[in-house]
Formats: structure tokens, C-alpha cells, sequence
């Protein structure tokens, strides 16, 4: 378990960490391409350099996102249920979670082509659409992580 | 349908088939007006009511960019597949119609692109099959400061879609931008772009005169339109009415788009004169000299075009022949 | 079983799940996914999703919203809350209910610089609620205006509803951003006089204590945080305004802006920063794992033709459009009261745009109908987003204050809605002018 835990948090750090690259270059970019275009030297393409930024931090983004339980969910109703109930529950959400990001990466996976490719500069997509299978599978990594305590103090509550 | 949705069926009691018809246009557009929504009602009087047709506006199916891969899974079942928005996919011979200058109207596109896929892309749909083509009205450049020359385009950053139109702005000196169609309007209001190509009747639609007040009338291009349905669609049907698409459908709604274009073409560029006199702007037509500099790297372009084909394991030199052939005989001047 | 059918059996499950504290995304991507197999099989459900999923993150215009996180991430992380809560209190701390004035104007000033009401609500709450709980102010009023003016968020620009719907309705977002200019300001007027007038009603709501007086030097040099933000939201906004930038650029300009003025004031260490980028991270991921998850279940919607029934109801009963337009202000009520309202304005909007089009509605005017509509589902129970962020970071109000003091607040929104609909220069004014 606590080399399962270790490998994950691995992942979520490499992640996020690729996000926040990511993010404070296109701060940078946006603003020095406006101010360049501002000038008269539009920079060829910078539009798809965002696009393809924002590709990548998508990417990083999503397992971050699930390890600090930020995507957004309603408790209201089951905040109030006993606890076990919680438990099964969460149970569910982390197996529904699981298999949307398997079949979003399973998807990405048998329709990764590598001739498409970006209008203006010719940047292919199958890198970024791969670096996409991985930000799910981390997704889905960062669920297993957490079905496995639920589980676990499943056992624990009913023992 | 594959999972087993209970079907519905006609008076007489046949099957009905529902046919989702995937529209990128507006519901008002004149597209959805005059071509959509007339052809969905002809095809299901036609088939007493078998064929059940649901048009699908403002591309609620999915963009143009995803269209082909859309209409082969079988997402929807039928819907126009830009080529130029699928340069990678086994679409690629037909963007040799993309070639600037070559092709200057819905009626030429319709002619001459049909015969080129009978000649050379008979087999190569098999998900989606090709029904009918034809193209948007031509397009012109339309420009905060007045463009009446090559000269002119010097340094300009100039929007288009098409990677073979972005190619022929860079050798013309202008710095070539790609945009989506919503930017336009923003992009030359704020100065992102100085000009964008485009056709008289979708300036007018996003209502570019405002932003753009000179029209160079350079007859560009077209975007050729093909129109595609799903293949196991088509077989699911009776014989018959599977004839009747083929002989009939298909073929209409290439009819209607060129008969929608053309009427539009002129009617657009006379909106668009009308729209601009007020604010000093004008709608510029360039001399035969003018025209010829413009021009002038259509040849390299042609060349580039059969090398880009040869590199993807096309016969290029025989394809760009035969569509010089079938351009010719359209009465189209192809530039030597 | 009938295509209808299936279209209401994905609603139902969807929210099903979403009540069973499934996370908003999978709640609307599993059943959108299983629709989709169900009517149309395994190779039409996988381009859909290979489309839907890749479109929505090799996207240019969505790469704003990011940026305009990060802007308000920074600014918070600069100690702008604080400060800017205790330049209201100085200038109209002694009026009754000033407190309650105070969090409103705070909050209009926060929002200018942050497109996130969630955001707003959480960081001026954490000072306001202190203040006015001290100060004697019964916790629904405490509640109410600090969720009210956390709606401002999204009115305000910048704000990533407006981005969205912007995004969904292929419209200017510079012109929607500006658009909600004059809105905003009267939005913040209206929410101050509600307190100012509920207190006349009933003068329980505060306590007698008296404010002290400040002296005019402090009023002033208190201005200082309000004078950085309004600097920069002159920036901003005033760039895409005048032409000078789009909103993606000034996007990325406004986040630079804030990271140079969090340096300036020495309030920018690499803890703080990274921790501003970190949450910018996190609100992208949440931000759009949602709008994928909606767009999946759009597709089957769409399919479904349930937006063709509702279109089609509609104009069989040949309404006028203000009665079509108070079906729509209903609905939206509805909804609101019960769903997320990123995931709403996605999942709707689609829907209801075709009827908006054959009716010939401004659809600028309308994002700022719509974005009205988000605020009251804020703030409306069961589902109000702004309440329960406000009860996450302070425990002492129970959430049945909240939503007792923020329903007060939903007659000013109602009133701006109305004023509008009869006016629509009210939001169309500023957007026309450009250029
Ligand atoms: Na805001
Ligand atoms: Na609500």
C-alpha cells in the first residue's frame, strides 16, 4: 500500500508540476505575443502554441484535481447519512470515476493516429493525445488510491 | 441505430429510418433555409415518409473539424466534410481544389470535383460515402486598409483556414494567421489581423463590414463542400430507397448548396459595397495586371500541391493533369 | 424503449448521481456515455468522445479562463482582501448596515480582478463574516450579503461564466465581458440598498454598537488596494474596450499585471506563488473535467431531440416571446435551484439556443440574462454553490442562515432581470459603443 501510495503521489507531483510550467509560460507567452503583435511582429502560429499549452495542462491538471478532492461534487443529502453509507457510496463514485477515465484513455488509445497534425505549423497531435491518456490513467490512479482506503475502512467500520 | 431502439413506423406500417442531418449553419441561415430543411422535407415526400430526416443546426452534432471521422462512426448520419479541414485523412485529394485560383464557383466545383472522385477516390470511402459535392461562393480578401495590389499585402497579417490559401499569402508577403470563422469579426476589429479571406455571404453573416471596410474582389477559391452519409446507413436501407439516395438525394443537395451559392455570391458582394460606402470603405475589383501578380505563385503552388500527393503515395502529376483537364473543359483559365 | 425515453432516463440518472455525491463530472459523463451506446453503439460513442474530449482542451478561447484564475489567485495571495474590506468600512462603516455595505462594495472589487464567484465568496468571506459577526450582525444578514456579493464574481468582468457561454454561443467574449460592466455596477448599488432597506424594515438584523469615526487621512490611504485593482481592471478591460488586445490577450496581460503587482508589494514569495498557481490548477481541472463531462451529455441530449420537443412546445402554443423569455427565467430557476451551474449553462444553452435565435434575442443581452439567472442559483437552495463554499471556510454560520439571509438578495437580481428585459441598453449600451 504505502508503495502503491508512493508511486501515485509520485505521479500527482510530476503532474501538477507540468501544469504549473505550463500555466506560468502562458502567462508569459500571451502577454509578450500581445505586446509583440501590439508592435507590429505578430508571432507566427500563437495560437496554437496556446492551444497545444492548454492541451498540457489539462494533462496535469485532472489527477491534481482528484487528489485534492477539488472536483466538485453535491453532499449535501449524503453528508447526513451514516457513515458507512458514505463509504459505499464513495465507493461507487471512485468505481464510476475509474471506468470513465479507463474508457477515455481506452478511446484515445485505439484512435491515436499519427498524421494529424496542427493547420499552421504542422505540430503532429499524437504526442499530446498520449500525454492526454496519461493524465486520465493518473486520474483513474489517483481514484484506485482512494477506493482502496474506502475499502479498507469499510472493512474497519463493520469489523 | 445498433442498440435495439424500438423503431417507429410509418401509417402503412413500414419501418421508419431517422436520418440526423448535422448542419453547421444558424437555424436562419439561408444554408438551413434554402438547403437543410428543403431537402430534408423532399427526401422523406419522396420516400412516403420511410426516411425520417432531423436536421441538426448550429453544428449541435459536432464541429466541421471532427465531420468525416463523425459521419464514418456514425455519430450522425449525414453532413458536409470540408476537405481542408481534413488535409490527414484519406480526404486529402481533394484539397486539390484548395489550389488557389483554380476553382471559382459552386458550379465549377460541382462539376469538376465529381468527375475527379469518380476518376481517382471511387474506393477509398468505405465508413462514408460520398454523395454529391459542391462549394461556398468565392473568396475575397476583405481589409481595414485598402488592398488593390501585391504590394499592398506586404506585411499584412491575413487570416484564412486553408493551409494551401495560408501558403499562397506567405509567398505573397503577407504573414499568414489561422483563425476559427467566430474570431474573424474580433480579430480585425482589435487588430490581431489586418485582413481575412472569405466568402461574400459569410462576411456578411458575421457582419465584417463593419470591421473591414475594403472587399479586394480576387476570387480566391471556394471551399469545396462534399456531402457524406454513413455507409452502414445507406446499406440498412431498402434497395430502392438506398437508390433513390444515391441517384437522387445525394445529387439534390449538392443542387441546392450551388444554387444557394450562386444566387448569393453577387447579391453578397453588392451588400457588402452597399455596407461600407457610408464609412469611405469600397469593394476594390484588380486590373488583368493586378490579377496576374496575384497570381503568380499558383504555379509553384500546383507544383507543391503534386509533391505533397506524391509524399503520401498518390500518383500527384496524373491527378493535378486530369483535374487541369476537367478545370478546362469547365471553361476555367488555368494559370500556365 | 423509445429515443424520448432514453432522453429522460439519462436526466433522471444523472441527477441520481449527482445527489448521491457522485462528482458532477461523472454524474453527467456515465450516463451520457451509456445513452450514447445504447442508441447509437460502440464506434459512434467512441468518436464522440475522442471529438468532444480533444476539442474542449486544444482550445484557444477556453485558454482565458486559467488566466483569469491565476489574475485573482495572485491578487489574493498579494493581502488584497483585507484591505480592500477595510477601505469600505472606513468610508461606510457608520451607516446602518454599513458592515453589510462594506462586504458588497469588497466583494464588487474583488470581482473585478477574479472571474470566479466561488472565489470571490471565499476570500471576502473569511474577513467579512469576522467583522460582522462581531459587530453584532445577525448571521442570516451576514450570510446573505456575503454570498450576494460573491455572485458579483461572475458579473463583474472578467468572469468564466461569460467565457463559457461565450464559448457555447460562438459570441465576442470582449463584448460580453463589457457587457457586464454596467450590470455589475448596478447589481452592487441595488444589494447595498437591500441591506440599507431591510434594515429599516428590521433594525434587529444589527446591533446598536456604533462604528468609530475615522479620520479623512485613513479614509484615504486606505484606497491604496482599491487603486492597484481598479489600475489593472482599467488595464484589462480598458484594452479590450478600446481594441488593443482580445480577451485571451488581456487574459494573459491581467494575470502578468497581478504577478508584477503582488511583486511590487513585496507580498509575492515562492510559497505564496506557487500556491496561487497550484489553485489556479486545480479550479482549470474541476473547470473542465465539467465541461467535458457536459458535453458528453449534450450529445445524447441532442440526439434525443428533447431539444426539438421543447422547441417545438414552445412555438405550438404560438407564445409571445415575453412569454417564452419568462418560461426560459423559470426554468432556469429551477434548474438552478437544483444543479451546478457551469454544468447548467452548458447542458442548456445548446438547448434553448435555437429558440433564442428564431426569436431574435440579443445574445450578448442574454449572457447577461443568463449570468443574472447563475447568481440566483448561487445562492438558492438546496444546490447553492456560494453557500456552501461560505459554510466551508466559516464554521459558526449554520448553512440554514445563509440561505434565510440570501434570499433577500434574489429580489435586487429578479429587479435587474426585469429592468433588462424592458431595457436592454442597460448591458447592450457599453458593448455597442465599441468601436
Ligand atoms: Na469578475
Ligand atoms: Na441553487
Amino acid at each position: 500500500m504505502t508503495i502503491l501510495d508512493k508511486i501515485i503521489g509520485m505521479i500527482v507531483n510530476v503532474n501538477k508540476w507540468i501544469s504549473f510550467g505550463i500555466l506560468v509560460l502562458m502567462m508569459i507567452f500571451v502577454g509578450i505575443a500581445a505586446l509583440s503583435r501590439g508592435l507590429g511582429y505578430p508571432i507566427i502560429g500563437d495560437v496554437e502554441f496556446v492551444q497545444f499549452g492548454m492541451v498540457l495542462l489539462i494533462v496535469g491538471s485532472l489527477a491534481f484535481t482528484e487528489d485534492t478532492n477539488s472536483h466538485i461534487a453535491i453532499g449535501i443529502v449524503v453528508d447526513k447519512f451514516p457513515k458507512w453509507i458514505q463509504t459505499v457510496l464513495d465507493i461507487i463514485s471512485q468505481m464510476l470515476t475509474i471506468g470513465f477515465c479507463f474508457v477515455v484513455a481506452y478511446v484515445f488509445f485505439i484512435k491515436l493516429n499519427f498524421v494529424h497534425a496542427s493547420t499552421l505549423l504542422r505540430i503532429p497531435f499524437y504526442p499530446f493525445k498520449i500525454l492526454l491518456i496519461i493524465g486520465f490513467v493518473a486520474w483513474a490512479l489517483v481514484a484506485i488510491k482512494k477506493l482502496i482506503y474506502s475499502i479498507q475502512s469499510l472493512k474497519k467500520s463493520t469489523v | 441505430a445498433c442498440g435495439g431502439v424500438e423503431s417507429n413506423t410509418t401509417d402503412d406500417g413500414s419501418k421508419v429510418y431517422e436520418l440526423n442531418l448535422n448542419v453547421s449553419a444558424a437555424p436562419t441561415s439561408p444554408f438551413n433555409v434554402n438547403v437543410a430543411e428543403p431537402w430534408a422535407e423532399y427526401v422523406e415526400k419522396e420516400t412516403d415518409g420511410v426516411v425520417k430526416v432531423n436536421v441538426f443546426p448550429s453544428a449541435a452534432l459536432g464541429s466541421l473539424a471532427t465531420s468525416f471521422d463523425d459521419v464514418n462512426a456514425g455519430v450522425y448520419e449525414a453532413g458536409l466534410v470540408p476537405p481542408g479541414l481534413h488535409v490527414d485523412t484519406d480526404l486529402f485529394p481533394l484539397t486539390i481544389a484548395d489550389t488557389p485560383f483554380l476553382v471559382n464557383s459552386p458550379e465549377v466545383a460541382q462539376k469538376v470535383v465529381t468527375q475527379f472522385v469518380d476518376q481517382f477516390m471511387k474506393d477509398s470511402f468505405v465508413e462514408g460515402t460520398f454523395m454529391g459535392v459542391s462549394s461556398t461562393d468565392s473568396y475575397q480578401i476583405y481589409s481595414t486598409n485598402p488592398i488593390q495590389s501585391v504590394e499592398d499585402l506586404n506585411n499584412q497579417k491575413l487570416s484564412d483556414s486553408v493551409a494551401a490559401r495560408l501558403e499562397l499569402f506567405k509567398q505573397l508577403g503577407a504573414v499568414p494567421v489561422s483563425l476559427d470563422n467566430t474570431a474573424l469579426y474580433e480579430s480585425l476589429e482589435r487588430g490581431v489581423v489586418d485582413s481575412v479571406a472569405y466568402t461574400a455571404v459569410g462576411a456578411n453573416g458575421y457582419k465584417l463590414s463593419e470591421v473591414a471596410p475594403y472587399m479586394t474582389k480576387v476570387d480566391l477559391a471556394v471551399s469545396v463542400l462534399p456531402f457524406f452519409i454513413n455507409t452502414n446507413f445507406l446499406d440498412s436501407l431498402p434497395e430502392e430507397i438506398k437508390q433513390q439516395f444515391v441517384d437522387d438525394f445525394g445529387p439534390k443537395y449538392a443542387d441546392l448548396m450551388t444554387e444557394l451559392y450562386t444566387s448569393s455570391a453577387e447579391e453578397g458582394i453588392k451588400i457588402y459595397e452597399e455596407a461600407v460606402k457610408d464609412k469611405g470603405g469600397a469593394v476594390y475589383e484588380p486590373t488583368a495586371e493586378e490579377m496576374e501578380e496575384f497570381k503568380a505563385p499558383v504555379k509553384k503552388q500546383m507544383e507543391n500541391w503534386v509533391n505533397e500527393a506524391n509524399k503520401r503515395g498518390y500518383n500527384g502529376q496524373e491527378m493535378m493533369d486530369y483535374f487541369v483537364e476537367l478545370l478546362e473543359s469547365a471553361g476555367v483559365q488555368v494559370p500556365k | 424503449m423509445g429515443v424520448e425515453m432514453v432522453g429522460v432516463l439519462v436526466i433522471l440518472s444523472v441527477f441520481l448521481l449527482m445527489f448521491l455525491r457522485v462528482p458532477i463530472v461523472i454524474s453527467m459523463a456515465i450516463p451520457g456515455i451509456l445513452g450514447l451506446l445504447y442508441l447509437k453503439g460502440e464506434i459512434p460513442l467512441y468518436a464522440a468522445i475522442d471529438s468532444v474530449i480533444w476539442q474542449h482542451s486544444y482550445h484557444y478561447t477556453l485558454s482565458t479562463i486559467p488566466l483569469f484564475v491565476l489574475m485573482g489567485q495572485l491578487l489574493y495571495k498579494a493581502g488584497f482582501s483585507d484591505e480592500l474590506f477595510t477601505a469600505f468600512r472606513n468610508w461606510f462603516g457608520r451607516l446602518k448596515g454599513g458592515l453589510g455595505i462594506a462586504t458588497i462594495g469588497a466583494s464588487a472589487m474583488f470581482a473585478s480582478s477574479s472571474g470566479s464567484s466561488l472565489a470571490t465568496t471565499g476570500t471576502i468571506g473569511v474577513v467579512a463574516s469576522k467583522e460582522m459577526l462581531k459587530a453584532g450582525y445577525a448571521k442570516s444578514l451576514t450570510g446573505g450579503s456575503i454570498v450576494a456579493g460573491g455572485t458579483l464574481g461572475i458579473l463583474i468582468p472578467p468572469s468564466t461564466m461569460f467565457i463559457i457561454y461565450g464559448m457555447v454561443t460562438e459570441q465576442s467574449i470582449g463584448k460580453l465581458l463589457i457587457a457586464g460592466i454596467i450590470p455589475g455596477i448596478l447589481l452592487t448599488l441595488f444589494f447595498m440598498a437591500t441591506i440599507y432597506i431591510s434594515i429599516m424594515f428590521n433594525p434587529k438584523l444589527i446591533s446598536d454598537v456604533q462604528e468609530p469615526k475615522v479620520s479623512w487621512k485613513v479614509k484615504f490611504s486606505s484606497l491604496k488596494a482599491n487603486g492597484w485593482i481598479l489600475a489593472l481592471f482599467t488595464l484589462v478591460m480598458g484594452g479590450i474596450y478600446v481594441g488593443a488586445f482580445t480577451a485571451t490577450e488581456a487574459a494573459g496581460i491581467g494575470a502578468l499585471g497581478a504577478f508584477l503587482i503582488a511583486l511590487i508589494r513585496r507580498k509575492l514569495t515562492f510559497a505564496n506563488f506557487t500556491e496561487a498557481v497550484f489553485n489556479t490548477v486545480k479550479t482549470t481541472g474541476f473547470i473542465f473535467a465539467i465541461v467535458m463531462g457536459a458535453f458528453l451529455l449534450n450529445f445524447v441530449l441532442t440526439i434525443t431531440q428533447v431539444p426539438n420537443l421543447l422547441a417545438d412546445f414552445l412555438f405550438a402554443k404560438s407564445l409571445s416571446p415575453t412569454i417564452i423569455f419568462l418560461l426560459i427565467v423559470i426554468m432556469y430557476l429551477i434548474l438552478g435551484a437544483i444543479m451546478d451551474t457551469l454544468a447548467m449553462i452548458v447542458v442548456t444553452i445548446p438547448i434553448i439556443l435555437p429558440i433564442l435565435q428564431l426569436l431574435e434575442f440579443d445574445l450578448i443581452w442574454f449572457g447577461v440574462i443568463i449570468v443574472l439567472l447563475v447568481e440566483m442559483a448561487l445562492i438558492s437552495p438546496p444546490i447553492g454553490m456560494n453557500c456552501f463554499v461560505l459554510k466551508g471556510v466559516v464554521e459558526e454560520l449554520e448553512l440554514s442562515d445563509i440561505f434565510k439571509g440570501s434570499f433577500l438578495f434574489m429580489v435586487p437580481i429578479l429587479t435587474l432581470i426585469t429592468l433588462l428585459y424592458i431595457f436592454p441598453e442597460i448591458a447592450l449600451f457599453l458593448p455597442n459603443l465599441v468601436k
